[in-house]
């Protein structure tokens, strides 16, 4: 097991100065002056160019600075200064990496246990009605972008309903309250964004899990466990839900990307201060430095979900740990 | 049910198309015109709008009209009352010169038809999805044809190239393109286009690996075609209907990339609005004016339902073993 860990960590190396690389070559091709890109579009004497010229190596050819580059980001963690939150680009993605985590990691168990919850459902009752109305209203979700959802939902549930808050992360005031009321208060904010993310994307999970347990329902040892008398329930759960789920968790981590990228634009609407938020007011900024960093960090999210997800595998599978592949068919 | 539904989603997708190329000769109001400011700003859905003919230079809106004795009219504009004289309007009786505008699906802030705006904005919205889309597909089935074809080095390399853009969230690396080029009608086009073509480089390789081995392509090559008429002749031939299916999926998920993009203010540029853009625009009177956030909003679902179904159903004709 611990071979297969250090495995799976060192194909992810690679992977990541890929998009290093492709980071790197993305700025490099883009129009304009580097030293623009990097001080905006900013008037600035041209003293302080020729300084910032320097102290960046621009005027050196360009496999050099890609491994300075490289160098500063990976061995130093050095992700350059953001101009519009004035403080270095890695506290201000310290200050606001919680956030995202915290939404996106909520999102990720609504999605699993939704998509499980449905996917079973449909399989159980197949063909009838629940079947079509959890297909249909997931088909449905599936088609709305996610961030008019939101827009519907804080129309409908915040304002028109008043349930929910239209956005943030706590109550004007929450600071002052016991920890107990603040957590609270904590999951009442998160309850929105977290479960639109989480919803949108679970159709495709709750899809490929129906899929799987009818597969796994017309397969001899499934249908041998009911013939033995087992019961309804124990053969659904027991049985053909436990083989659904491994090719499920492949499925889950490959969703990591697209709950990212979801949340987003879930923080830009309900105004969570996250990685998401940082990266847009960036852009609007024109704070490059920050837009880079949000885009190397959120591959680092990618990666480390799907790694994480072939970590899971190996655990639970023993076709894997014995290294003979399977599992993900 | 399940057979009429790819033909329900097809014409209305070919309703829809019909609609935006056609819009002006189908007697809908000019998109970009703001009429009146102040007396048409956010109408609601279904509402009727209050307006006399003038002589010359058609209509003049009101909140509230009043026939004077001496044939003049009053007009109650806001909070401020102006009369026209009898002479500047046009008809004789009060009946003749008074019209009553529909607007089916009311008005934005600036008195602007919503109807007419989303239709407008299909336009644009599926221009750009649908050439995104078709730049996808065809970059993703060159690099797949190419990892297939010369395996080794070439196939290594294309592969961990399509690992990488896999790893890094589309929505971040479509925000780092925008902020480095810039927002424009055709960067969009072409930021949508290279971010998602991994999934059609992997159909395309998937099929000529297994195509390769077939009968007739041996039989090709071993009476001495060339490697270009083996690729483009046999193999990229028996590729073509999973990418096609690949292909509407793209399109139904470009569609929504577009829209996200639109609505953050960084894809197509106004004044030619997408629908997200029409959506970001409704944003900050959502709660006053609900229904110009909404309407372009069940536009974008109702297509993108309507090209997943289709999609759906063209993989059941390529893939009968899909389970159902």
């Amino acid at each position: 097991m611990a071979w297969l860990v250090a495995r799976r960590l060192l194909a992810a190396i690679p992977l990541l100065f890929g998009v290093l690389t492709l980071v790197f070559v993305l700025v490099e091709s883009a129009p304009g002056d580097p030293s623009g890109v990097l001080l905006g579009e900013r008037p600035v004497p041209p003293e302080v160019r020729a300084r910032i010229v320097e102290a960046y190596g621009l005027d050196r050819p360009p496999v050099e600075r890609y491994l300075r580059w490289l160098g500063a980001v990976t061995l130093r963690g050095e992700l350059g200064w953001s101009v519009s939150r004035a403080r270095p680009v890695t506290r201000a993605i310290g200050d606001a990496l919680p956030s995202t985590l915290l939404l996106a990691g909520a999102a990720l168990l609504i999605y699993v246990i939704a998509g499980t919850g449905i996917g079973v459902a449909a399989a159980r009752w197949r063909g009838r009605w629940p079947d079509r109305a959890l297909g249909g209203a997931s088909l449905v979700l599936f088609s709305m972008p996610v961030f008019w959802i939101g827009l519907l939902a804080i129309l409908a549930l915040s304002s028109g309903l008043g349930w929910f808050p239209p956005g943030s992360t706590h109550s004007v005031g929450a600071d002052a309250w016991p920890p107990v009321r603040r957590t609270a208060d904590l999951l009442w904010h998160l309850a929105l964004p977290a479960g639109i993310l989480g919803l949108t994307s679970a159709a495709a999970l709750s899809r490929f899990v129906r899929s799987e347990m009818l597969a796994a329902l017309g397969e001899e040892f499934v249908r041998a466990a009911s013939a033995r008398g087992a019961s309804g329930r124990r053969v659904l759960f027991g049985h053909a839900l436990c083989n659904s789920l491994l090719p499920a968790v492949t499925l889950v981590g490959m969703s990591v990307p697209v709950l990212v990228s979801g949340s987003l634009v879930t923080e830009v609407v309900f105004a969570w201060p996250g990685m998401g938020r940082l990266a847009y007011d960036a852009i609007l900024a024109r704070d490059l430095p920050v837009v880079l960093a949000t885009t190397l960090l959120s591959s680092v999210l990618v990666i480390a979900g799907n790694l994480a997800a072939d970590l899971v595998l190996a655990a639970v599978d023993p076709r894997i740990r014995a290294g003979q592949g399977g599992g993900a068919r | 049910m399940t057979r009429r539904r790819p033909l329900l989603a097809a014409g209305f997708l070919l309703a829809l198309s019909a609609a935006a190329l056609l819009g002006p000769l189908l007697g809908l109001r000019d998109p970009a015109a703001q009429p009146d400011g102040l007396v048409l700003r956010d109408l609601p859905p279904f509402s009727r709008a209050e307006a006399v003919r003038l002589v010359g230079e058609g209509l003049r809106y009101a909140d509230e009209i009043r026939d004077e004795a001496d044939g003049s009219v009053s007009l109650r504009r806001g909070v401020s009352w102006e009369r026209i004289p009898a002479a500047s309007l046009a008809g004789a009786t009060p009946e003749a010169r008074r019209v009553r505008p529909f607007f089916v699906l009311g008005t934005d802030g600036y008195g602007r038809d919503l109807l007419s705006r989303i239709v407008n904005g299909a336009r644009v919205s599926l221009l750009v999805s649908l050439l995104a889309a078709g730049l996808a597909v065809t970059l993703g089935a060159g690099a797949g044809l190419a990892a297939g074809l010369f395996g080794g080095v070439v196939d290594g390399l294309l592969m961990r190239l399509t690992d990488v853009f896999l790893s890094v969230p589309r929505l971040f690396l479509l925000l780092l393109l925008v902020a480095l080029y810039g927002p424009s009608l055709a960067g969009t086009v072409l930021v949508l286009g290279a971010t998602s073509w991994m999934a059609a480089a992997r159909v395309v390789r998937a099929e000529i690996l297994s195509l390769r081995e077939r009968e007739y392509v041996r039989a090709a090559e071993a009476s001495g075609a060339s490697r270009a008429r083996v690729a483009f002749l046999h193999l990229l031939p028996g590729a073509a209907a999973p990418l096609l299916v690949e292909g509407t999926i793209r399109f139904a998920n470009t569609l929504l990339l577009e829209s996200s993009l639109s609505f953050l203010g960084l894809g197509v540029p106004p004044p030619s609005p997408s629908w997200g853009n029409l959506i970001a625009d409704g944003r900050d009177s959502l709660l006053g004016a609900w229904w110009i956030a909404t309407l372009p909003g069940v536009a974008i679902a109702a297509t993108v339902l309507a090209v997943n179904a289709l999609g759906e159903a063209l993989r059941e004709k390529v893939e009968p073993r899909v389970a159902r």
